[in-house]
């Protein structure tokens, strides 16, 4: 990782984009790879995260968010994009179809059981989002929420719901 | 295992999430590409400081137009300090009279007050008396008074003696004199002298050397109109005399010959007041008046008006054009803080739809 520091003293490390990317790839994949629930998809949106980050590289000021969360930020937005061009997609398809399309199954790597996939499968997007951010990327409380744009307490109290219906999915799963 | 804030009846969960693989070969090799194929692009400056530079640079150069509009505008020192000792006013002059030079002002003005003992020389009194000479070839009134400052009872005297012989040298005569000395220090002498206009420069010239002016008022109002109207109301009344004169030698009944008899009078009455009034007016034009009030005392401390060197009417005109500048900064953002509000609250009400929006998308997917 290669350092630059800043003029005033503040000594703020601004790593290079290629090891900002090196480091963070894994994260930000992961963070996709659970907002979608598609491999295909969120290597796509990986790769135009770091797109988008590249071009803007230059606007990235670590004195106020870690290269972790500005990255996610990216991320959140292509993100985001994905599900409205989906939506679309699909209320375009409900209105010209008889029936409403049989969207495919998402493709998610190896390494997680089937039970905890459908699992993650009953939770929306949100809630998927947040353990993300919490568990996998493991940012704070204060940075998933400044992310989320939501309050600390809002954002504690949905990982926490999040979690539990999971584990409930879970557990029915493995009744059934 | 367990991160703060997470139960740790979820570690089990959290766990087997954690387990999650990385980014595939495929996509590492990917971004890796981007890096490689284009070249990071520079970092921007930092815009805050950008706007702090301009925002100096914006008030460097408006001080700097400042000063360049109040040294421009202060313009030179000779004429600013006429305009500022001096008070100059004219009226129209009407009609200008046939052969006469043309378009005098009929009124014209100067008043200059030098305050303080021995601030002015004589010479200084005499370039602004010199602005208003008497214009040769047209009648005019010019009426000066001055007031001269002199070194004690003897000087007073002194200097008195000296005013009459310079009014008779110069082909006037005193009109009135009135000296006082109430005490060994302090005297006034007050004389009113008739020069003859032509020679009305030098008398300006000669009366300021006698002593430290105090103040000067030059009043010049121009006759030229006024006799050349009586002169052709002379000419009048003398052709209706005649006509009357012929009249009565012809053949005319009693009653007319008194009327005519009584206008022929009345014409002749007429004549005399206008012949006396016109020699009255032609004697005003032809010498001019001065009124010397000699004094040994020290100026009275009267009201003076601030005068200032060119550094300080230049910084003068450069610090109104700043407040002017000033003034509209302010009340231009005065009318825009509303748009600007507006502005704001727009932005804001955007962004809350925007992440309203967002979240529900999120939670439906």
């Amino acid at each position: 990782m290669t350092f630059r520091s800043t003029r005033f003293g503040a000594q703020e490390a601004r790593p290079s984009f290629a090891a900002a990317a090196e480091e963070h790839l894994d994260a930000v994949y992961r963070y996709l790879l659970l907002m979608t629930r598609d491999d295909a998809t969120a290597q796509d949106l990986t790769s135009e995260t770091f797109e988008k980050a590249l071009r803007s590289w230059r606007r990235f000021d670590p004195r106020r968010a870690s290269a972790r969360t500005w990255l996610c930020r990216i991320a959140r937005n292509a993100a985001l994009d994905h599900f409205r061009g989906e939506e679309r997609r699909r209320r375009r398809e409900e209105r010209y179809a008889a029936e409403p399309a049989e969207a495919g199954g998402p493709e998610l790597p190896a390494g997680l059981s089937s039970v905890l996939h459908l699992a993650l499968a009953a939770l929306s997007a949100a809630e998927r989002e947040v353990i993300a951010l919490r568990v996998l990327l493991e940012l704070d409380g204060d940075e998933t929420a400044r992310l989320l744009g939501i309050s600390r307490t809002a954002c504690s109290t949905r990982l926490s719901r999040a979690l539990q219906k999971l584990e409930e999915k879970v557990g029915d799963d493995v009744h059934a | 295992m367990s991160t703060p804030e997470i139960d740790e009846r979820f570690d089990d969960l959290v766990r087997e999430l954690r387990t999650l693989p990385g980014a595939p070969d495929e996509l590492r090799a990917r971004v890796r590409g981007l890096t490689e194929a284009a070249p990071v692009p520079p970092r921007r400056r930092r815009t805050g400081r950008l706007v702090l530079v301009a925002a100096c640079l914006a008030l460097v150069g408006v001080a700097g137009v400042a000063a360049v509009y109040g040294i421009v505008s202060s313009g030179g020192s000779g004429s600013q300090q006429e305009k500022a000792a001096g008070t100059v006013s004219a009226a129209g002059g009407g009609g200008a009279a046939r052969g006469a030079p043309a378009a005098p002002k009929a009124h014209r003005t100067l008043t200059t007050a030098v305050f303080g003992a021995a601030v002015a020389p004589p010479a200084a009194a005499l370039d602004s008396a010199a602005t208003l000479p008497p214009i040769q070839g047209r009648l005019q009134q010019y009426r000066a008074t001055m007031r001269l400052r002199v070194k004690g009872v003897n000087g007073l005297s002194r200097t008195t003696n000296r005013a009459m012989r310079i009014t008779r040298s110069l082909g006037g005569f005193v009109a009135s004199v009135d000296y006082g000395t109430p005490n060994r220090k302090n005297g006034e002498a007050y004389l009113t002298v008739r020069i003859p206009n032509a020679r009305v420069q030098q008398a300006v010239v000669r009366f300021s050397s006698l002593g430290v002016i105090l103040s000067q008022d030059i009043s010049i109002r121009d006759l030229q109109d006024q006799a050349n109207h009586e002169a052709v109301q002379i000419i009048r009344l003398q052709r209706e005399i005649d006509r009357l004169v012929a009249k009565l030698r012809g053949s005319l009944s009693p009653e007319e010959r008194v009327q005519t008899q009584s206008q022929l009078d009345a014409a002749r009455a007429a004549l005399r007041a206008r012949t006396e009034q016109h020699a009255g007016t032609l004697r005003r034009g032809r010498l001019a008046t001065f009124t010397l009030e000699l004094t040994t005392r020290k100026a009275a401390v009267v009201p003076v008006h601030h005068r200032q060197g060119r550094v300080g009417r230049a910084a003068s005109h450069a610090f109104g054009l700043l407040a002017k500048i000033v003034a509209g900064t302010i009340y231009g953002a005065i009318v825009l803080l509303p748009l600007f509000v507006l502005a704001v609250l727009l932005l804001v009400t955007s962004r809350l739809l925007r992440r309203r929006g967002n979240e529900r998308l999120l939670a439906r997917a």
